[in-house]
This record gives structure tokens, C-alpha cells and sequence, in this order.
């Protein structure tokens, strides 16, 4: 479980997140959703420690991550897996590599044992014969999946996905989705998502954090959404058409 | 932001870079393939520049020789010591400045505008000291090796073009890369070469390394590191070449 408590962060006397408090379930997909420049990829790369937060505190099943120097971060970082928004694959690596990579740099496991890991992670993600090829000779929804199995590599105890979605056709999109709800299960994985894929909002909404303005305005699950009574939260989550017809 | 800032965030990207490694036996290897890149791979470009400049100093020489009471031999002392105190060192190092350091500070800028620097830390790998130490170890280690094999192609080259075009007959410039050498001037170009070699890495590895934004930002950083770095190098230049020469 993460929890943020009393979370604010300000850049250049901005202020960007005020005063966050939010629980991040274990075995769930978490979501964090909100508008462009609310707040929630600040909130994230606080949580991961990219950012420094300027008030109030991480913790990572107890352990206050934010007090922690690079050193004694170590240990927690280790138990966290990033999907990031672009991949963020080693350009320089094969696929196999790059999902190696982890447990080359931070496990003791021989070479024949971190390859039988990567396989295992590549074939979870279904991608079991790209082995050699390079992160610019593949796809940017394989390169999504690349970028789960180097996520999972390590046996995460949390999992971040900072917008699984983005830059892929709705079929790719659905097949990501899956297959975060099927790791969240399957390895029991306290899953942060921020996304404002509408459809990962309400087929993995289990536990939906809404940030707006930088702060929180609203959580509840994807059901609840329907009938929130909160007017900015209906203003982004219905905007489209299609969602209004739906909510009808 | 002004220069002292600029200045303390360099000093503690360089404190970062010597924590304990994670893998000592990755970083090994990543010295071996960063030498394959930096030092290999320039050895044509290296060489291509020495030989000419060589041949050009040659003939510049005995054109400018014009008293009959200075011996002929002079041209290849001169050539010598040009190509080893000064081409060699600083020009040739010059130019992997904008070979080596553009190259550093656009790999690097690229992977922190896409995300894979944060990858590495959220790993807890320290992203400075991983992609970093191996690129300042391995570029110290093979650039001399470089510009030793620049001054041997540079001398060479004044030999060749002296022959060719006629100007200087080889015994005068044998018997005149050989007259008073000073094995110290070896040592005095080493020593400016792993300078320049740390000046190059560390400079275009730290803009590269905090580049924020997209390509257009990458280049600026990768323009930045090749104009730093070579202003350095001319500035430690003169300033080894009074303390130690002076």
C-alpha cells in the first residue's frame, strides 16, 4: 500500500499540489485522473521520487520514502516497476536486454537465470519472439509491452503507469489495459495509473483519485463516477459526446 | 541562472558520479565499449588531421625559412615539436571536442528528454555514475593513446610532404626530428590531453545531463558542450602551458 499524506509541491513559487492525502490500495488498479496541468504527473513523479515533495510525506507500506536519502531509497525503488509514457526502452539494448537490464545492474542471478526471467517476462506480455530486436525496429504498442516486462522483471511490489495509453489505437489500448488488470492480480501489485483514457477509466477504475487545480477533488470507484455530484469531475469525465450518450 | 550556480551544479553532478558502483562488472564492460567509441572510432579522423597538418607545417616552415645561416634540419625539430607540445594535445583534442562531446551531450540530452535517465533512478541505479564514469575513465584512458598516434602520423606526414614536394631532403628531416629531443614534452602533452579529456566528458556529459525539453533543446546542449569545452580547453591550454612551462 502508498499512501500520500498531506502531499504540496510548488515550482518557482507556483504552487502545484496542495495538501494531497490519498491511499494507494495493494492487489488493485489505482487511477489517478485529472485535466492537463492538474497536477497528477507532478503527483506521480513525487511518489517515485523524481520530485522532492515540499511538504508532507510518501509511504511506501510504512516506510516514509520521503525522508529517505538516494541511499536508503534504494531498497523501496528496487520493489517499484515504471511504465512510462513513452517507453523509455534503452535505445542502445535489444528488447531481451532492456528487460535484463534490472537484473543485470541490481540482482545477483547468473546469466542463464536472468534470461529465463526475461523470457518468462516477455512471454507474459506476449511478445516471445523479439528477443534481439531493437526498441526502434518495433512498434509503439510492443513497445509499451517491452516496457511491462522490464517493469515486472523484478517481482514489483508497486507498479506506475504514467498514461499506459498514450499514442496507441483503442485495439493496442485495450490489450494494455488487460494486461495491467492481469499483472495487478496475478502478482498482487499496488498499480498507480494516471491516465486520461476514459475507457481505462472505467474498465480498471477500482480506486479513482481526480486532481484538480492540485488538489484532490474527488475519489470513488468507477461506478460511483456516474453519480459524483461534482460538477468539475462531470466536466471532464462526460466532455465528449459519446460519454454524455453514455451517461444517459 | 547565473554562473555560480551553474558552477555548484557541476561540482555536485561530479560528486554524484563517484558513489560506490552497483555492478563493478558492467561499469567494466562499459569502459571497454566506451573506448571502442570514443578512441577507436576517431582514430580516421585523428589521423587524417594529423598527416596534413604535419605536411602543411613542413612546407610552411621552409617557406618561411628564407636566412641561408638557418640549417635546413630545423624544419624537422620544428615540425616535432609543434605536432608534440601544441597540435597533438590541444588542436586534435579540439577537435574531439566536437567529435566526442557532441556525441556525449546528445546521447545523454536524448535520454533524459525521453525518460530513460528516470527510468534508471526510479531503478535506483545512480543514472549520473552508470552512464558517466565509464565515458570520463574510458575517454582518459584512450585519448592519449590517440595523440601519441597523432604526433607519430603528424611527423610522418611532414616526412612524406617534405619528400614529395621536394623542399626538405629526408636525412635533414630525420636528422631534424632527431636533434635535442626532450622526452619531457611527451609527458607535458599527456598531461594536457587527460585534462582536455576530463574537460570534454565531464562539460558535455553535465549539459547533456540536465537538457529539459525536447530535440531542439538537445541540440542546444549538444552546441553548448562543443563551444564549452573547446573555450576550456584553450583556457587550461594556456594556464598548464604557464605553470608548467613557464
Amino acid at each position: 500500500m502508498i499512501e500520500v499524506k498531506n502531499v504540496s509541491k510548488g515550482f518557482n513559487g507556483k504552487t502545484i499540489l496542495e495538501n494531497v492525502s490519498h491511499r494507494f490500495e495493494k492487489g488493485k488498479v489505482n487511477l489517478i485522473i485529472g485535466g492537463s496541468g492538474s497536477g497528477k504527473t507532478v503527483l506521480v513523479k513525487c511518489m517515485v521520487g523524481l520530485f522532492e515533495v515540499d511538504s508532507g510525506r510518501i509511504e511506501y507500506d510504512g516506510r516514509n520514502f520521503s525522508e529517505m536519502n538516494f541511499r536508503e531509497r534504494k531498497p523501496i525503488r528496487q520493489e517499484i516497476g515504471m511504465l512510462f509514457q513513452g517507453s523509455a526502452l534503452f535505445d542502445s539494448m535489444t528488447v531481451e536486454q532492456n528487460v535484463m537490464f534490472p537484473l543485470t545492474m541490481l540482482s545477483d542471478m547468473g546469466l542463464s537465470e536472468r534470461t529465463d526471467r526475461a523470457n518468462f517476462c516477455l512471454q507474459r506480455v506476449n511478445l516471445p519472439a523479439s528477443h534481439k530486436l531493437y526498441p526502434s525496429e518495433i512498434s509503439g504498442g510492443m513497445k509499451k509491452r517491452v516496457a511491462i516486462a522490464r517493469a515486472i522483471a523484478m517481482n514489483p511490489e508497486y507498479l506506475y503507469c504514467d498514461e499506459p495509453n498514450s499514442g496507441l489505437d483503442p485495439m493496442t489500448s485495450i490489450v494494455i489495459d488487460e494486461l495491467i488488470m492481469e499483472i495487478t492480480e496475478e502478482f498482487q501489485t499496488c498499480t498507480v495509473i494516471n491516465t486520461h483514457d476514459m475507457n481505462s477509466v472505467f474498465t480498471m477504475g477500482e480506486n479513482i483519485l481526480f486532481i484538480h487545480k492540485g488538489k484532490k477533488w474527488w475519489n470513488g470507484t468507477s461506478e460511483q463516477i456516474f453519480h459524483s455530484g461534482n460538477s468539475e469531475l462531470d466536466d471532464f469525465v462526460f466532455a465528449s459526446k459519446i460519454m454524455q450518450n453514455l451517461r444517459k | 541562472m547565473n554562473i555560480f550556480s551553474h558552477l555548484g551544479r557541476y561540482w555536485i553532478f561530479m560528486a554524484t558520479l563517484f558513489s560506490k558502483p552497483e555492478k563493478i562488472s558492467v561499469y567494466r564492460r562499459r569502459v571497454i565499449e566506451e573506448m571502442e567509441s570514443i578512441g577507436v572510432s576517431s582514430l580516421g579522423i585523428v589521423s587524417l588531421i594529423s598527416v596534413f597538418m604535419g605536411a602543411v607545417i613542413t612546407i610552411q616552415t621552409v617557406y618561411n625559412l628564407v636566412s641561408p645561416l638557418v640549417p635546413l634540419y630545423i624544419v624537422g625539430l620544428v615540425a616535432r615539436d609543434t605536432m608534440i607540445i601544441e597540435f597533438s594535445p590541444t588542436i586534435i583534442m579540439l577537435v574531439l571536442a566536437g567529435k566526442v562531446g557532441s556525441s556525449i551531450a546528445s546521447e545523454i540530452g536524448t535520454m533524459r528528454v525521453t525518460e530513460q535517465i528516470d527510468a534508471l533512478e526510479i531503478m535506483g541505479i545512480n543514472s549520473s555514475g552508470y552512464l558517466v564514469l565509464p565515458k570520463m575513465i574510458a575517454a582518459i584512458f584512450i585519448t592519449p593513446f590517440l595523440v601519441l598516434i597523432s604526433m607519430f602520423v603528424g611527423i610522418a606526414g611532414g616526412w612524406v610532404a617534405g619528400e614529395l614536394s621536394g623542399v626538405i631532403p629526408s636525412t635533414d628531416y630525420i636528422k631534424g626530428i632527431q636533434y635535442e629531443f626532450l622526452p619531457f614534452n611527451v609527458t607535458f602533452a599527456m598531461i594536457k590531453t587527460v585534462v582536455f579529456a576530463f574537460l570534454i566528458t565531464s562539460i558535455s556529459s553535465f549539459q547533456g545531463f540536465y537538457t529539459q525539453g525536447g530535440s531542439l533543446e538537445v541540440g542546444q546542449a549538444s552546441t553548448r558542450a562543443v563551444v564549452y569545452s573547446s573555450v576550456l580547453i584553450l583556457i587550461f591550454d594556456y594556464v598548464i602551458t604557464q605553470l608548467i612551462l613557464a
